[in-house]
């Protein structure tokens, strides 16, 4: 192991220490990440001699962070997602997660909502299938008047609405841009996430559009958003998706970036102009608990993204930012031991944070059995607040870099993501894959790998296969008031009952029209579903002729 | 009450043999259903019900729907299944899948794939894993039929995976097999045995609105396969159709081609060769599984087949003069 | 391979977008030497359907998204008017503990936590087959 190139200090000091360990080495055991690449016990200046260290924060391809002095001149967004209920219940809940600081970017307002399963599917409360459902583990928001309680009195400028949609993403924007109009404001003071994120399904057991239809949909908001709304991020690629499905961190770096290449080419092959539109793609990643693996993935990502940025034809600096929102993976949580899960979140906390990323989104304890209850929602947020304000992680911008271990790491996850990518591009890439299943079985038998090594215990999990109790922690969960269910029903009701409904169902006849030009190619289908939310339409009416012209189509 | 299937041998909990098919035979779901689960645990009373069952067989069209992994099967069953219940027809759905070799278990996916049909009392999906015995895909599978035949379903459809023998088997029950492709299969059909093709009647190049399609289209066309019908010259010409089954498209012509083939079929006898070949077959899978079993069941009892293998162990005799022995002592004793 | 395998119908929630850990338990009752139909309901009668046609012993529900009470409340009944109370029925998923007492009053046989190795489950449903329910 010796080096010519070596100070005589460091050779001294390697022959000691290969001297100090001859008694035990043989009998060490080395881990693995979680991706299988193998660690040493030491890493030295050896390890990173053949690595360009030479970057630096907020210069391209932007390893050590987006910005130049990390969170220096703004900590992350604290993107707690909420929603359940009606829009009452949510607001309620918007005002108090304000008075308890959760922040963005300089103090703005940030609000990352998510739909309920009708939403999603495009399902108004008065269907038959909606029952059981409504309100629950998420938010039921299908009117105008819905969208204008939620947006009440916020200062647009201020405040970022990330929608966690389902397969509604394009009427949930048109009927945001409504209500931001109604208030006298345009569509280009809109800040926040569409989720736009249709490629999700590759790995998701739920019934979508045809890929085909899928793809053009997403381009389809993108396009509109660039042109209406240049302050929006379009599209969200929902990594985190990936790793909850399964997938070892390298996968979901690999996998990610093929999505995102992917709608990168639906892009260019629309003819957009790629500085127009890469630049408000967004991505949403999960973290587990080890943080050296996370953060070395934060960092490789961020520098892969930008070469394909690059590549693509991206000339301004910001479109080939990696803008990162972690959601820690709820995975990893146990039903066994619930509180053990608070030092796992701040785990994935930290590890997000020194990987540099823009937003967290922070689990709750609970969240292996039911959706947050006020306290343990409180606690998640705590958590970020308490790295952000009392641990000093935040003062210097990314302070692994250097280390002989992290730069190895994320050399390491690096090159093995690059194989994978290749491998998933040679093959037609991320849509093709979708298609085929096959990133959905390259997932499945990660997924299938671990359980296989946490059965066997192999791969540890406290109070789950090791450290157990004996009985469950009979935590009382949050429960969404079914009576919630018939607030909804009356709301469309009574908004039903004030539209003028010829206008409603010319507007919607126009969208039906416009998704036949989306699909042969002669127009767009956008701005139909903004005048259809202006005449009055709801989610649900909006997703029907969508659904008819668009297919629907379950992955292999 | 005792809880999950009872032994029917002990008839305290079903009803006599004839009732039951009577209930099959006014289409009571629930004893269909428990008789195709007897059927393939191959119970005595199963037989007897069946025995009952097999004058009212023959109505229900048998289509066999197969080809390789990938290639939207299921979805187009799916979409086969909402075109025959447009038709006012009634369905059922036969699904194999393999078992695993290794654990004997199996994950039975297809019903997962032919959603929209959960409510609707004209369609009867029942999927069954091959258990991995040679031939008991054939068994399992042609019981399952005939009890879904004989409850009046107007049309049976068999799907299988187009690896290993279960592609053959199948040709061996239905009267109208679709090989399903898609663009681009060359590989895939590496993965099917060598003779795949020649079981189609009808070959479907599924995924058309996909790159390559219509070379695919020609490709195959340009092969000019033919079914030839025993015992005449008449020949079906097996058509080349394509679909896009996740949309639909394509599926109405096909439905229309399957009955085009069933009517020739009918006209020509071939209808009536194959399942003469298929009963024949049906009559001596079902006696050498049944002698194997006597056999093998009595292997410990019989003093003589006991006999008999320790001398081929000791090799005083070969397994071939064995076997001839037995054949030997087994005419003289019945006939 | 003693005996015939154990027929098993594992029902999702068509609605629930994650599916892993239901994915999971039935690959490993397969390696259990089940046989696991598995697919996604709509409605509770979907279950019921299904679970005939297929002539399971065993019924398992998977949820993610709550809903567990209501959804047993209609199935245990459903189950016995179509001829199916002797199946073995069986939850698991995001279930509060709190909940597995009043699901097994309403007829479940055992809720199961999340995470466990589906051998677990595979011993317990291969202990509780083809014994007598309680009165």
């Amino acid at each position: 192991m010796s080096d010519s190139t070596h100070s005589g200090r460091f050779d001294q000091a390697l022959r000691a220490w290969e001297k100090g360990r001859e008694r035990y080495k043989d009998k060490l055991r080395p881990g693995t990440t979680l991706s299988g690449i193998p660690l040493k016990t030491v890493y030295t200046p050896d390890d990173v001699k053949a690595l360009d260290l030479d970057e630096m924060p907020g210069v391209y391809p932007y390893t050590r962070g987006l910005y130049p002095d990390g969170y220096a001149l703004t900590p992350w967004m604290q993107q707690m997602v909420f929603g359940y209920g009606t829009v009452e219940e949510t607001r309620k809940k918007m005002e108090r997660m304000v008075a308890e600081g959760m922040e963005g970017y300089f103090g703005h307002n940030v609000f990352n909502v998510v739909y309920d399963i009708p939403c999603m599917y495009g399902i108004d409360a008065d269907h038959p299938e909606a029952e059981g459902n409504l309100g629950q583990c998420g938010v039921h928001m299908s009117t105008g008047d819905d969208y204008d309680e939620l947006i009440r009195g916020w200062k647009l400028e201020h405040t970022n609405i990330s929608m966690i949609t389902g397969d509604n993403c394009l009427p949930a924007l048109a009927l945001l841009v409504a209500a931001a109009e109604r208030r006298g404001e345009s569509s280009t003071s809109l800040r926040g996430n569409s989720m736009n994120w249709y490629p999700r399904i590759a790995v998701q057991d739920i019934p979508s559009w045809e890929p085909k239809w899928g793809y053009a949909l997403m381009v389809d908001l993108i396009r509109w958003a660039a042109e209406h709304a240049p302050a929006w991020n379009s599209t969200n690629i929902f990594m985190y998706g990936l790793s909850e499905a399964g997938a070892k961190p390298v996968q979901e770096l690999a996998y990610g970036l093929a999505w995102g290449k992917s709608v990168i080419d639906a892009g260019l092959e629309a003819g957009l102009d790629p500085d127009t539109f890469v630049g408000r793609l967004g991505f949403q990643i999960g973290c587990t608990q080890n943080v050296f693996e996370e953060v070395a993935k934060f960092r490789a990502h961020r520098r892969m993204w930008a070469k394909l940025c690059k590549d693509a034809g991206c000339k301004k600096p910001a479109s080939m930012h990696a803008r990162v929102h972690v959601h820690t993976n709820g995975y990893i949580l146990t039903q066994q031991q619930v509180l053990n899960n608070n030092a796992r979140i701040t785990l994935q906390a930290l590890a997000a944070v020194l990987g540099g990323v823009q937003s967290i989104h922070t689990c709750s304890y609970d969240e292996a059995t039911s959706i947050p209850t006020e306290e343990s929602h409180r606690v998640a947020l705590r958590t970020q607040q308490i790295l952000m304000w009392e641990s000093g992680v935040r003062d210097v911008a990314d302070p692994l870099a250097g280390s002989y271990y992290v730069e190895a790491l994320t050399d390491a996850l690096e090159a093995k993501a690059w194989e994978i990518f290749n491998e998933i591009e040679a093959k037609g890439g991320y849509r093709k894959g979708l298609e085929t299943g096959e990133i959905k079985r390259a997932i499945d038998n990660s997924s299938y790998e671990m359980k296989q090594n946490i059965n066997s215990g192999k791969q540890v999990v406290v109070g789950l296969n090791k450290f157990k109790s004996d009985s469950l922690d009979k935590v009382e969960p949050f429960r969404v008031d079914m009576a919630i269910e018939d607030k909804a029903r009356k709301r469309l009701e009574s908004y039903k009952a004030k539209r003028d409904q010829t206008a409603v169902d010319a507007a919607l006849e126009k969208v039906a029209r416009a998704c036949q030009a989306l699909k042969d190619g002669s127009g767009t289908l956008m701005p139909a579903l903004v005048d259809a939310a202006r005449a009055g339409a709801t989610n649900g009416e909006m997703m029907v002729p969508m659904r008819a012209a668009f297919g629907w189509f379950v992955s292999e | 009450m005792a809880r999950g299937r009872v032994d029917d041998q002990s008839g305290s909990v079903e009803p006599p043999l004839r009732e039951r098919a009577a209930q099959v035979l006014a289409g009571n779901v629930r004893v269909a259903s428990r008789l195709i689960s007897d059927a393939q645990d191959h119970t005595q009373a199963a037989r007897g019900v069946l025995q009952y069952l097999y004058p009212h067989c023959g109505r229900a069209r048998l289509i066999g729907v197969t080809g390789p992994p990938g290639v939207g099967k299921s979805t187009l069953l799916s979409a086969l299944i909402g075109e025959l219940r447009r038709r006012d027809l009634t369905v059922g759905v036969i699904a194999v899948d393999p078992s695993s070799p290794f654990s004997g278990g199996a994950v039975l996916g297809d019903r997962d794939r032919m959603q929209g049909f959960s409510g609707d009392s004209g369609v009867f999906i029942r999927s069954l894993a091959t258990r991995g015995a040679t031939g008991g895909l054939c068994a399992a599978a042609n019981d399952a039929v005939d009890v879904l035949d004989a409850m009046g379903k107007d049309v049976v459809l068999i799907e299988t995976v187009g690896v290993g023998q279960s592609e053959i088997e199948i040709a061996r029950i239905a009267n109208t097999v679709l090989l399903v492709l898609v663009p681009g299969y060359g590989d895939s059909l590496q993965a099917m045995k060598a003779g795949v093709m020649e079981i189609a009647d009808i070959l479907v190049v599924n995924k058309a609105d996909s790159v390559g399609a219509d070379g695919a289209v020609k490709d195959l066309q340009s092969m000019d396969y033919y079914q030839a019908v025993p015992e005449g010259d008449e020949m079906w010409q097996v058509p080349v159709l394509q679909t896009v089954a996740t949309r639909g498209e394509g599926v109405a012509e096909l439905v229309d081609e399957v009955f085009s083939q069933i009517e020739f079929a009918e006209r020509t006898g071939w209808k009536r060769a194959r399942q003469r070949l298929r009963r024949t077959r049906q009559f001596v899978d079902a006696l050498t599984s049944e002698v194997r079993r006597e056999f093998i069941d009595s292997m410990d009892q019989d003093i003589g087949t006991a006999a008999l293998i320790r001398r081929i162990e000791s090799m005083e005799t070969d397994p071939y003069s064995a076997s001839a022995e037995v054949l030997e002592k087994f005419k003289k004793a019945y006939i | 391979m003693a005996g015939k395998p154990i027929k098993v119908l594992l029902a999702k929630k068509k609605i629930d977008v994650h599916g892993r850990g239901s994915k999971l338990i039935a690959r490993e009752l397969r390696d259990a030497g089940m046989e696991v139909v598995y697919f996604r309901f709509g409605t509770v009668d979907d279950i019921v359907n299904a679970a005939v046609q297929e002539d399971v012993d065993v019924v398992g529900v998977s949820i993610m998204t709550s809903g567990q009470l209501h959804i047993a409340e209609k199935l245990m009944p459903k189950l016995k008017a179509a001829g199916m109370d002797d199946v073995l029925v069986i939850f698991g998923g995001t279930i509060p503990p709190v909940d597995f007492e009043p699901l097994e009053k309403l007829g479940v046989d055992r809720v199961f936590p999340a995470g466990l190795p589906g051998g677990v489950v595979a011993e317990y449903i291969r202990n509780n087959v083809g014994t007598p329910s309680p009165a």
